[in-house]
């Protein structure tokens, strides 16, 4: 089950956005575990 | 977790009092402009939270290059960045042609973003399903 949220824009930008708080600092970020393998691939690659 | 930098409060976090307990507290912060989130991260840390989860899909017009750089140099407490889906968005339609009159369908939206993953008809209260 995914968490309730407000984002109703294609997938791309959201992880793209969550990618780049990651290179600006974050400390934490949070990827749901449906998309978590293929956010990562694509974060080494 | 706690829902909001009061609720932080309500759960025994006094204004920068001491805490006995040594969970780590979690406070999500939910505004629709940068500025307003900023106000609610300085409010999360006076009560003593010690992350502050903060909702990118809370926000209007968002910026993500310059709205994340400020939210990170502006927050006082660790953060934890969240951008989340609408969600599970059962929609019940009918449809009024053909066979299909006496059918009611019921379609899926889960996850990904608006993103159909299945679809219900229900006819004499039997559910067939089409992935």
């Amino acid at each position: 089950m995914w968490e309730g949220g407000q984002y109703n824009g294609d997938e791309k930008p959201r992880l793209d956005a969550l990618r780049l708080a990651m290179e600006l600092g974050a400390d934490y970020i949070d990827v749901e575990l449906k998309v978590a393998s293929s956010f990562f691939f694509e974060t080494r690659s | 977790m706690a829902s909001s930098p009061s609720a932080a409060a309500a759960v025994g976090m006094g204004s920068g009092g001491v805490r006995r307990n040594p969970t780590l507290i979690c406070t999500p912060i939910m505004a629709d402009s940068v500025d307003k989130m900023a106000i609610l991260m300085a409010e999360a840390k006076s009560v003593g939270a010690d992350l502050v989860e903060i909702r990118l899909d809370s926000l209007k017009d968002f910026n993500p290059n310059s709205d994340i750089k400020t939210l990170i140099l502006h927050s006082p407490l660790p953060t934890l960045f969240t951008y989340r889906c609408l969600t599970y968005m059962p929609l019940f339609v009918s449809f009024s042609f053909f066979d299909f009159s006496f059918y009611f369908f019921l379609i899926i939206v889960v996850g990904q973003c608006g993103k159909v993953v299945s679809i219900m008809a229900m006819k004499n209260r039997d559910w067939m399903r089409f992935d």
